[in-house]
């Protein structure tokens, strides 16, 4: 095992030969679950649940490779590097989006390639297959509010959302520039086609209306959700997932699609991770598009196969990105761009919100 | 003692009683302590000297009774407003105060101005022998400094009445005296009215001018300590102040029927006689006298002034004798007789 | 001293020197702790200091210096963290000392059943605290309806404010400051305020100018430990705070753990050390640094200082004492006995609410957390039950706990053995070493760990978070087995040589069985410090080795879910377990 490789020679680089023994029930119990079993980083909550329910258990019943799944943090881009430098495999394959993919491709190789020779790119949307990345889903992040309060005045664009005299409520924005500083130019009346590459300058402009007016600025999905779920906010950037978490348990909450983008959601494998075969037999199992339908009983994204659609319940296409009256309002965010200028920009975005 | 020659009440209890949790920790008691004098509660643990005492400083509320101080009724005022002074069986001096401050801290309170407290405390550690260590820490005094310490804070304010409860008894035995005697003058130079709680009789017949007695919660007696220890109004009382024999029993035609054998009484003694005390230096050996007990000598221990004899009477009572050291040996097993003088034996009735 | 001499001829040329040679021995006990705190705190906090002095290509340089303070931000930060400490540090002194106060004036047993309710929080971990307010406190959620129907008409905006942060901190903070106050205050001899009294001082000016003084070195070792604690933490910031109120622990995560920027974390780390130990030296210049280790010394520290103190001290007796008798004399003779019983039970109770609260929640029917929660359901109890995230997590938790615990003893025996029985020079400075990793902001015990662990390939292991968790709680367990030790009759030791018992003999048969309560309660003590240690876990863990707290938080960040609760309840469980073990075993003094 690699893994206790690693652990025997830094022990004896180290010089630490007494934590041996301290070391033994670690080592025992990475073992114990190691036999034919792959642990998943997914990013928790409801996909947690409808990839359990979709993926997971069907695999393991297929199988008899048993599924762990670990939740991945916010920013999963520092914990797969650290992964891959360490070997320390917590996880066999890991759902990432292709601006995460490219964030990695600049600070070296880490992924093993997919070597899918059954599946055919062309049954896919575009740039949902490539050598290194399976979308297995499609997500979006739009508007969500607070129906209760805010009733037959709701928002219907950026702009309404900047517009606090007509449009009175507590206000969220996601913590991180991604697609907030997308709206913050939408607000201040750039068409959505012409927002790449992003007039940054303008966008905190932007922001600077609306700063005293954000009560909360989220950091998790998690958090999205609750501080919806719970009326903490009136209105917010939200993944669609996640509002309709909130409207599925029966919470006053409803997405405005107006003015969002869509991304993809998929699996990697680790470079030089020792399950790589077994990994790649699972991504191949997720590409069936029935089996892609079946996580929206649960979860609202669109699957990734062409054919994926047809096997959606009908009560469900409602809420997808993809059922027409969503799509046409979405546009896809540009995952170079962003891996180009994340760190940058995020780092002047901090000094502001602090500022 | 000046004062002593025209006595004036100082400090009255009447009916005084404590009750906790309907333990009786006080029954009700009247006592007159006079301007000037030195008084002693002297009593054995669990007897309600402490418990008086902490009755007239106010530290614990009265069940019953009155406090009267120089004609006032303080029974019910608030500790700060008494105007008495209490020295600490553990001293209670202030650690985080300096000699100097401790002392001056009952001024502050009274709001003393500032170049006055300086004076006074001037003389209140003068007094005590201490005007060198004014700026140490009380904690870096040895214990009998700490105990003058605590008497200077205490008479620095003159108050009416200071009590001091068992304040000797961290100190060992030869500092104990020294700081008899030190109180004793101090108590001569200022004049003032103390209340002194002990239960070493020693120390009671040594310092006080009356000694007030107490057991079960209750007065047994109070007089000068020559009262005491000569004229006992009870058997607890003669027993419990100096070292004495006492011998129980019932009068029989003029005679008191004990385990040791019949003693004679002389013509006074009253009729509800119930027992017999003499003195160990009043025991006459081998005497003259009429009559006479017997008994053999169990164990002489040499003392310095003195040669204590123990004698093994009739009925497993035995006796203590006093003799003057240059008197000659007394060899265990020896047979002897034991008598005394009639005036010297006390009769009690209780 | 030594149980050799009683076996020795009582010869004059040997006792002296054997006397000697035993005081070596016992210090050196202390080695093994000395040389483990070199290795995993010394070394790595000094290589990661160095490391942010060095410019990419390894001279040295100032460029990370320039790059952090040309950015306002990390000056704002480093403002916000002192802020929000200092102010939390506030609330603390001045909440819990009346608590503390009042433990004091409680008779023994119903203040070891009071005090039980003051360390039940202190146990149960400041996540699962600081999360039961997000659900309490929220818009809709059960403060808001009380304030609403006693009449309020809006709700309150109670989450992401910078009071309810710094409420929060106070309130993680205040049973820690309550623990360390209420020892001085028992200390206190109880014959000095009845003595003040009859000395002429009314009941305020008693307590001022008496019993407060006497009772600082407590209230100024809860002061330290609880701004020092402070400084580190980021729980209540993230959860609690908006942007505002970010503070340099929630930087370091995102250099470390997201920017993997080492340079810049270790000029952050020495910045916020270089701050704290500017701050804990002033602090000693002031109140000296002895009231934290609360050995009272017969020396009166001196000066301006001192005089300031009593000054200021006489002036609020004044005032106090002015505004009791005006009220007394407006409400007649009212009592005010009162008041300081239900300003405590009060103050306790608000300690509890975060606490109990999590329990019901565990069994909503939900997928939220709510209070109070809808239905009754037992399905979190069994997603937790069955989640193999959770239960790993658990049982991940369980045995570093363990063998940190095991190790923490080891330690820790040895050394406050050895300095139990050295009175030299060398048993206080092996003191102040033990104490060392209290001073030092867990946060950069951290970020120096994983920076150093990452060097040698221990970064992302369990042998390194059981080395941190060892590191961090090695000063609290030190602490119980020193005063266990320090308590123990000696003398018994020396009756049992004379008996003809042998050194290892008497340990065994004499000191260990009458120092077990101690030992054992060390033990625990290590183990529940580790069981709920989230900052180490969260560093060295790497992302990749999950203890229950990192666990929760990740779930608090990530998910959100009831079975988060179900956790808790778990954790509250087990706390409460070993908790009452470990008092049960704890020797009184």
């Amino acid at each position: 095992m690699t893994n206790f490789k690693m652990n025997r020679r830094t022990l004896l680089k180290s010089g630490a030969a007494g934590a041996m023994v301290l070391a033994a029930p670690a080592i025992l119990t990475r073992q114990a679950f190691a036999a034919d079993s792959l642990t998943i980083g997914d990013t928790g909550g409801p996909y947690a649940e409808a990839f359990r329910l979709a993926f997971y258990d069907p695999f393991e019943a297929e199988t008899g490779i048993r599924i762990n799944n670990i939740v991945l943090s916010p920013d999963p881009v520092p914990q797969y590097q650290m992964l891959v430098d360490t070997n320390y495999f917590l996880m066999d394959v890991s759902v990432m989006t292709p601006e995460h993919i490219d964030r990695l491709n600049r600070e070296g190789d880490y992924f093993e390639p997919l070597n899918l020779p059954n599946v055919n790119s062309d049954d896919f949307v575009q740039g949902a297959i490539t050598d290194k990345f399976a979308a297995v889903y499609m997500f979006a992040i739009s508007m969500g509010y607070r129906a209760d309060t805010l009733g037959d005045n709701a928002p219907e664009s950026w702009a309404d959302f900047w517009n606090t005299t007509q449009f009175p409520g507590r206000r969220s924005l996601y913590r991180s520039p991604i697609t907030t500083m997308e709206i913050a130019l939408l607000a201040d009346g750039v068409a959505i086609d012409d927002l790449y590459p992003l007039d940054i300058d303008r966008a905190f402009a932007s922001l600077d209306k609306i700063k005293n007016e954000i009560a909360v600025w989220w950091t998790s999905g998690a958090q999205s959700t609750q501080i919806l779920q719970n009326g903490e906010v009136d209105m917010l950037n939200i993944w669609n997932t996640r509002a309709q978490t909130v409207i599925d348990d029966g919470a006053p909450a409803a997405i405005s699609w107006v003015e969002g983008h869509y991304n993809l959601g998929g699996w990697t494998i680790p470079k030089g991770s020792p399950k790589a075969d077994m990994a790649r037999r699972f991504i191949e199992f997720t590409l069936d598009p029935e089996r892609q339908a079946k996580y929206t009983e649960i979860l609202a994204v669109s699957p990734t196969h062409l054919k994926g659609y047809d096997f959606v319940p009908e009560d469900k296409r409602g809420n997808l990105p993809t059922a027409p009256g969503h799509i046409e309002k979405l546009r896809p965010l540009d995952n170079a761009y962003w891996g180009e200028n994340l760190s940058a920009v995020t780092e002047r975005f901090e000094a502001w919100l602090l500022s | 003692m000046s004062n002593m020659s025209n006595p004036t009440t100082k400090l009255s209890i009447r009916g005084l009683s404590k009750t906790y949790n309907k333990t009786v920790a006080l029954q009700p008691v009247d006592l007159e302590v006079k301007t000037g004098e030195l008084l002693t509660l002297l009593g054995p643990s669990g007897s309600g000297k402490t418990t008086l005492l902490q009755l007239i400083s106010g530290l614990v509320d009265v069940t019953t009774g009155n406090l009267v101080i120089d004609g006032v009724d303080q029974t019910d005022a608030p500790v700060h407003q008494r105007d008495i002074g209490v020295v600490f069986q553990s001293y209670a001096l202030f650690p985080h105060l300096t000699v100097r401050e401790n002392i001056a801290f009952p001024l502050q309170m009274r709001k003393v101005p500032a170049d006055e407290i300086k004076t006074r405390v001037d003389d209140a550690l003068a007094m005590v022998g201490l005007a060198h260590a004014g700026d140490r820490s009380p904690r870096a005094l040895s214990g009998g400094q700490q105990q003058r310490v605590a008497l200077a804070r205490c008479l620095v304010y003159r108050p009416s009445v200071i009590l001091m409860d068992e304040p000797l008894g961290a100190l060992d035995r030869k500092l104990r005296e020294v700081m008899q005697d030190e109180i004793k003058r101090i108590h001569r130079e200022t004049g003032a009215t103390i209340i002194f709680v002990t239960h070493d009789q020693e120390e009671a017949l040594a310092l006080s001018d009356r000694i007030c007695l107490m057991n079960n919660g209750q007065i047994e007696q109070v007089g000068t300590p020559r009262e005491m220890y000569e004229a006992p109004q009870s058997v607890f009382v003669a027993d419990f102040i100096g070292v004495s024999n006492i011998f129980s029993g019932t009068v029989e035609n003029g005679q008191l029927r004990t385990d040791a054998g019949l003693l004679p009484l002389s013509a006074d003694a009253p009729a509800e006689t119930c027992a017999v005390m003499i003195r160990p230096e009043d025991v006459i050996l081998n005497g003259t006298a009429s009559w006479a007990l017997k008994g053999t000598v169990v164990e002489s221990t040499y003392a310095g002034s003195e040669t204590r004899v123990t004698i093994a009477l009739d009925g497993d009572k035995s006796l203590i004798v006093r003799r003057p050291a240059k008197s000659e040996d007394m060899a265990r097993g020896l047979a002897v007789t034991v008598s005394w003088d009639q005036a010297h034996a006390r009769y009690l009735t209780k | 001293m030594s149980n050799t001499t009683s076996t020795l001829p009582a010869g004059q040329a040997t006792a002296p020197r054997d006397k000697r040679r035993f005081s070596i021995d016992s210090i050196a006990l202390a080695a093994p702790g000395g040389l483990f705190l070199i290795v995993l705190l010394a070394i790595p906090t000094l290589s990661l200091i160095g490391l942010s002095f060095q410019g990419m290509d390894g001279a040295f340089s100032l460029s990370i210096y320039e790059q952090m303070f040309g950015a306002k931000i990390y000056i704002d930060v480093l403002v916000n963290t002192f802020s929000i400490a200092f102010q939390a540090t506030v609330l603390c002194l001045v909440f819990g000392y009346p608590v503390a106060y009042w433990l004091s004036r409680l008779e023994n047993r119903p203040r070891r059943f009071a005090m039980w309710f003051v360390l039940l929080p202190f146990w149960t971990g400041a996540l699962l605290k600081n999360f039961s307010w997000i659900v309490l406190l929220a818009r809709n959620g059960i403060a808001n309806s009380v304030l609403q129907s006693m009449g309020m008409e809006a709700p309150a905006d109670l989450l992401y404010q910078r009071t309810t942060v710094i409420f929060a901190v106070a309130h993680t903070m205040m049973p820690l400051a309550i623990m360390t106050m209420l020892p001085s205050m028992l200390a206190v001899d109880r014959t000095l305020v009845p003595a003040s009294r009859t000395l002429g001082s009314k009941p305020m000016q008693s307590f001022w100018r008496v019993f407060f003084p006497l009772s600082m070195p407590g209230a100024t070792a809860a002061g330290l430990l609880v701004f020092v604690s402070a400084i580190g933490f980021f729980i209540t910031p993230q959860l609690l705070g908006g942007p505002r109120d970010t503070v340099i622990g929630q930087l370091l995560i995102q250099q470390v753990t997201q920017m993997l920027n080492w340079r810049l974390a270790g000029a952050i780390a020495t910045m916020l050390l270089a701050v704290t130990l500017i701050f804990v030296l002033l602090y000693d210049r002031v109140f000296g640094i002895s009231s934290v280790t609360g050995g009272a010394s017969a020396k009166l520290s001196s000066g301006p200082v001192r005089d300031f103190g009593h000054r200021v001290l006489n002036l609020i007796a004044m005032i106090a004492t002015a505004i009791s008798e005006a009220f007394a004399k407006v409400l007649g003779g009212y009592r005010f006995g009162w008041l300081l019983p239900t300003v405590a039970i009060i103050t306790v109770l608000v300690l509890l609410i975060p606490v109990v609260a999590f329990i019901p929640m565990a069994f909503g029917e939900s997928s939220f957390l709510e209070f109070p929660p809808r239905g009754l359901s037992f399905r979190w109890m069994e997603t937790y039950l069955t989640s193999p995230v959770w239960t790993d997590a658990t049982l991940r938790s369980f045995y570093i706990a363990l063998a940190c615990a095991v190790l923490t003893a080891f330690i820790a025996g040895l050394g406050g053995y050895g300095v139990a029985r050295s009175n030299g020079k060398l048993g206080s400075i092996a003191f102040m070493g033990f104490m060392l990793p209290m001073i030092v902001p867990n946060i950069v015990i951290a970020v120096s760990l994983a920076y150093f662990f990452a060097n040698i390939g221990l970064l992302a292991t369990d042998i390194g978070i059981i080395l941190g968790h060892t590191v961090v709680s090695l000063p609290v367990v030190f602490i119980i087995v020193l005063t266990t030790f320090k308590a123990h009759d000696w003398r018994l030791d020396q009756a049992a040589a004379t008996l003809g018992a042998n050194r290892f003999q008497v340990l065994r048969h004499i000191t260990l069985p009458m120092c077990q309560g101690g030992l054992i309660a060390g033990f625990l003590f290590g183990f529940l410090h580790s069981f709920d240690e989230l900052t180490i876990a969260m560093f060295v863990g790497g992302g990749l080795r999950q203890t229950l707290p990192k666990q929760m938080w990740d779930d608090v960040i990530l998910s959100v879910s009831p079975t988060l609760a179900a956790a808790s309840l778990v954790v509250l469980l087990v706390v409460t377990v070993l908790f009452v073990l470990a008092e049960v075993a704890r020797p009184r003094a």
